[in-house]
This record gives structure tokens, C-alpha cells and sequence, in this order.
């Protein structure tokens, strides 16, 4: 194809994103944590369901669907089970979350696990290790927007030069509008990707079967693949062990953007009129997983499964539906990327630089601000350049990190007698766990290495958080209000006389 | 103070029960039901399983907002952050 419409529409795409991202801003001061880190809590309910839709589908749902879709089959739809479920998380967690920014003052993840294990320690940690997952995430969705970027040219704009293009491109909103550069550019980015994705599959369904439904698809496959149609799939390799601990690891990862999501929105009714409605966004899956099904028949040799869409595209469809995809794809990218470099700034500057060199409120948020150049000119950018082979494997460590989490977040929402000594020593086995069972043993009896390592964490942080001492009355009456309102008898929360004795008698 | 921090209601128990059953509808060995080589409405059982599951995940959770009515403590948590700080 030689048209220059699709590189065109493509690059549309990315000045209109800046364009909007820049006029974000909306004449509001970008020196505090409130407005560059969450918006000022300004967000309803529409922007939210896009603003998490976006955030949640990534460069993936262009490309790796199809690709796993093409290799394997129905195994692909464990993910719009479980991003249905990260829905039910937010339902719950999501509005507690919020809370813990009005009421308290939060705005970063790391902020409430240090606050309610009374470790900026462990709050540090937090930031840092969730951080590693998040950046190879970040690195991941650049590769992605600039391989569409070299493709969408043909190869006339030099691969590293689409990585800066890409990274400057949210350098500039982001550096301006912080959130609200990410909630306005993912409304856009998350409606743009709903119209492609569904453009792009019924276009591709008609033309091969005639017809606008996919009926006609999945009766060529059923003919000819059946084995495609079940678990565990083409390749064989999904089992319903793997499947099933696949999606249990998956919907209990608190990543730090989507906490900075729940942090951003106006109200707590707004995240959960946003979460009740958020599982239908994840439909957009299905018909990009369609084409993947149909490369089967019109591509069956391809050298790169996550190529299939784009190849499609290339060869079959007219240069506005190829130009629509690039963008789409882009925007996926993007929406992606740019939430885990703010979030990555966030919670550096806010848990792991303040506290080590005693920062004011302002300070801080003027160094959130500065620190995504050096995160995207020292290490986003260069390893995007260099396409690292093991970041796969860096991401799902990190990935397999973030899970190892969890008993932070049981203690924060569910259990009060979870303490800081638990927490930490259900994390570090659970993460060596978890990292052996990536790169040494991978995914023994066929079981996700995050759920092994869940496995060894939870039973040791129960253990060890029963035997040691819990966090103060005075922090627990803090955060009880907020997760269990009515628990603490009248008088005793925060700020009617709990926090005068912040040594008061422990419970049992 | 250290309990656990669980549903109180019998509303509040009916809410979690259907969250529970929701989620327990995408893994082994309810998604055995789905593990077929058939098409429903056109598409896989298994991806008609798949989207059924997005749409009870909105519906239990439409039945929780009335069920389980978000507490004011948490509704009106900005009304008393000037006290906390």
C-alpha cells in the first residue's frame, strides 16, 4: 500500500491528543499533588468509565488478541473475564479509595500502605516495586506505539525516532495537564478505539463471509479448527489451571494508575456508576479477536502472531480503515503508557524522595512534574530503542510483584489485625516464589507463578500478622470510618480525640 | 476492633454472594459448562460464556448499588477532611 492516508490519519490522531491533552489543563495551577496527581478530584462518571476502559486496554487488544486469537483460539477470553472483574474491584474498593483521598488526604497508593502500616518503610517499598512492573508496562506500550508508527510510514520514519515522537508527544500533555492530560486524552483515545475496534471486524467479517455478523467466521473455524473453539486451545497450552489462576492473579493486581483513577474522580457515586457500567467497554475485545480468527483463513503463515491485524489491514482493507487502525492502535498504546510514566513520577517523588529529603507539599509536586523527562529520557525511551528481549519476563515478574501485594491491600480493606511484619514477610517469599516460578520453573502443574506465590504469601502473612503487634487505635480509627463505617464506637474516630493518644491500648 | 471486616446485612451478604457467584462463573470448574465446541448466537460457547459473565458483572453490580447503598461515611468523606488534616 502506498497511500500516505493511513500515516496521515495516524499522525492526526497524535496531534489531536496533544492538542487536547495541552487544553486539559483548563487555566488551573499545576504546582500540587491535587491537580497534577488527580485532577483536583474532578472527574464524573462518563470520563471515569472511558478514563478506566483506555487505561485498562492496551496496545494488547490491537494486537496481542488478534495474535492469540490466531495461535490459539478461544483461550484469548480470559481477558474480558477478568478485566469484568477488576470492575468488581473497583465497585468496592474504588469508592474507599476516593474516600482515603478526601477524608485523609491521600493521593498515591503507596501514601495509604505506609500511613496504614505506620511504615513510610514499607510505603517506599511500595512505590519502588510496584514501579518495576509499571515501567517495563510503560516500555512495552512505547515498543507497540512506535512499531505502528514504523509500520503506518513503511518503514520512512526511523524506529527510534517514533519512540521520541511517541514519548514527547505525552511528555508535553503530561508535563502540562498531569491527570487531566490522562483523563481527557483516555475519554478520547477510549471512544476512538471503540468505534476502530468494531469498524475493523465487521469490516473484515463482511468481506470474508458477507455478512455483518460473525456467525459466518466461527462456522469456517468450527469446521476446520475445533480445536481452536475449546480450552485449552490451539497450542494446547492454556489449561483451566492455568486459566483459572490466570484470572485470579490478574483481577487482584492493584496497579498504582488505577488507584490514581479512583483518586481522581468527583465523587464516590461516580466510580461506582463508572464501575457498574465498565465490564460492557471490554466488549471492545471481541472484534479484534474476530479478525485475529480470520487471519486463520486469509494469513496462515504468518512469522509474528501479533502482526495479524496489521497484516489484515495492509493487504485487504481500503487506506481509511488502515489509517483508522493505526490511530487505534496507537491511541491503545498511548492510553496505556502515559498513566504508568505519571504514576511512576508520582509515587518516586511523593513516597521515596519527600520523606528521604523532607519536601514541602509544592516541592514536591514541581518534582513529580520534572521527574517524567529523566524516567522517559533515561529509561523508558533508551530501552524502547533497544527492544530488550527479557522485558517480557521483567514485566511479569513486576506483574507477579504487584499481586504478591495483595495482603497490603487485605489489610487496608478487610482485615485490621493485618500488621506491617505480615505484610512484609508474605511479600518477600511470595515475590521469590513468584520469580522462580517465572524464569527458573515456569508455571509448574501448569498454575500462574503469581498464585503460587499467593499461595506461600497469604497463609505467611496471617501467621506472621497474628503473632505480631497491630497498628496503633489511632491509625486503625482512621482508615476504620472509611472501610467498615459504624465498626468504631462513637467518639473514638479520627479527629474526636483517637489521634491525642496514638499509643492507645491494642486489641487483641 | 481486629475482626475481620465483613458484611453486616443481610443485603450487604446477598451482594457479596452474588459478586462470589459472578466471579466463581469464570473459573474451573463452572467454565466446564462453557468448554464446548459449539457456537451460540454465532459466536464460541466459550466467548458467548465470556461476555454473559461482562454482563452479569454489570448486573450484580447494578443490584449492589441497590442493595447496598454506598455508607454517607464514605459519600460525604470530603465534608470532614478539614477536620483530619
Amino acid at each position: 500500500m502506498n497511500s500516505v492516508l493511513p500515516l496521515s490519519m495516524t499522525l492526526a490522531y497524535v496531534a489531536i491528543a496533544v492538542v487536547l491533552g495541552v487544553r486539559a489543563r483548563a487555566g488551573q495551577r499545576m504546582d500540587s499533588l491535587e491537580q497534577w496527581g488527580v485532577a483536583g478530584r474532578s472527574m464524573g462518571p462518563l470520563v471515569m468509565y472511558l478514563l478506566m476502559g483506555a487505561g485498562s486496554i492496551s496496545a494488547y487488544t490491537f494486537m496481542g488478541a488478534p495474535g492469540w486469537a490466531w495461535s490459539k483460539g478461544v483461550p484469548v477470553f480470559y481477558v474480558v473475564i477478568y478485566l469484568s472483574y477488576l470492575a468488581l474491584i473497583a465497585w468496592y474498593c474504588g469508592p474507599r479509595v476516593w474516600a482515603f483521598g478526601a477524608r485523609l488526604g491521600h493521593v498515591t497508593q503507596a501514601q495509604a500502605v505506609a500511613e496504614r502500616f505506620e511504615s513510610p518503610l514499607l510505603g517506599a517499598l511500595t512505590a519502588l516495586v510496584m514501579s518495576i512492573g509499571a515501567l517495563a508496562y510503560a516500555i512495552l506500550q512505547t515498543i507497540g506505539a512506535a512499531y505502528i508508527l514504523d509500520v503506518m510510514s513503511a518503514g520512512r520514519l526511523p524506529f527510534d525516532l517514533d519512540v521520541w515522537l511517541v514519548l514527547g508527544a505525552i511528555a508535553s500533555y503530561l508535563f502540562i495537564s498531569g491527570q487531566r492530560a490522562i483523563g481527557v486524552t483516555n475519554a478520547f483515545q477510549g471512544g476512538l478505539m471503540l468505534v476502530v475496534a468494531w469498524a475493523i471486524g465487521l469490516w473484515a467479517t463482511h468481506d470474508l463471509t458477507g455478512q455483518w455478523w460473525f456467525g459466518g467466521v466461527f462456522e469456517r473455524v468450527q469446521a476446520s479448527h475445533p480445536d481452536f473453539l475449546t480450552l485449552p486451545g490451539g497450542l494446547g497450552d492454556m489449561s483451566f489451571a492455568f486459566w483459572t489462576s490466570s484470572i485470579i492473579v490478574s483481577m487482584f493486581s492493584f496497579q498504582q494508575p488505577v488507584w490514581l483513577q479512583w483518586m481522581s474522580a468527583d465523587s464516590a457515586r461516580s466510580i461506582r456508576r463508572s464501575a457498574t457500567w465498565l465490564p460492557t467497554y471490554y466488549l471492545v475485545i471481541l472484534p479484534m479477536v474476530v479478525v485475529g480468527f480470520i487471519g486463520i483463513f486469509t494469513l496462515p503463515n504468518l512469522a509474528r502472531p501479533d502482526t495479524v491485524a496489521l497484516q489484515l489491514a495492509f493487504q485487504q482493507m481500503p487506506p481509511v480503515l488502515v489509517g483508522l487502525l493505526g490511530a487505534g492502535t496507537l491511541a491503545a498504546a498511548m492510553s496505556s503508557c502515559e498513566p504508568y510514566i505519571h504514576g511512576t513520577a508520582l509515587t518516586w517523588t511523593r513516597d521515596v524522595i519527600r520523606p528521604l529529603l523532607g519536601l514541602s507539599e509544592q516541592r514536591t509536586a514541581q518534582l513529580a512534574r520534572y521527574l517524567i523527562f529523566p524516567i522517559m529520557l533515561l529509561i523508558v525511551g533508551p530501552l524502547a530503542m533497544r527492544e530488550p528481549g527479557n522485558l517480557i519476563m521483567i514485566l511479569l515478574v513486576g506483574l507477579g510483584f504487584a499481586a504478591q501485594m495483595l495482603p497490603a491491600f487485605i489489610g487496608i480493606f478487610l482485615w485490621p489485625r493485618a500488621t506491617r511484619s505480615g505484610v512484609l514477610c508474605g511479600l518477600a517469599a511470595g515475590f521469590l516464589v513468584t520469580t522462580l516460578f517465572t524464569v527458573v520453573w515456569p508455571n509448574p502443574l501448569g498454575i500462574h507463578a503469581g498464585a503460587w506465590g499467593l499461595m506461600i504469601d497469604l497463609p505467611l502473612f496471617v501467621a506472621v500478622s497474628l503473632l505480631t503487634r497491630p497498628a496503633s487505635r489511632a491509625t486503625l480509627a482512621r482508615f476504620l470510618p472509611i472501610v467498615a463505617p459504624g465498626r468504631l464506637p462513637a467518639g473514638r474516630e479520627a479527629g474526636h480525640g483517637a489521634r491525642a493518644n496514638p499509643l492507645a491500648e491494642l486489641d487483641g | 476492633m481486629h475482626r475481620p471486616i465483613l458484611p453486616t446485612t443481610a443485603r450487604g451478604r446477598l451482594t457479596l454472594t452474588l459478586f462470589l457467584v459472578v466471579i466463581a462463573g469464570g473459573l474451573w470448574p463452572v467454565v466446564l459448562i462453557a468448554n464446548q465446541a459449539r457456537l451460540v448466537l454465532g459466536i464460541p460457547a466459550v466467548a458467548a460464556w465470556a461476555c454473559l459473565l461482562v454482563l452479569a458483572s454489570s448486573a450484580v453490580m447494578l443490584i449492589g448499588n441497590r442493595l447496598s447503598p454506598l455508607p454517607e461515611a464514605i459519600v460525604r468523606a470530603h465534608d470532614t477532611e478539614e477536620a483530619e488534616r
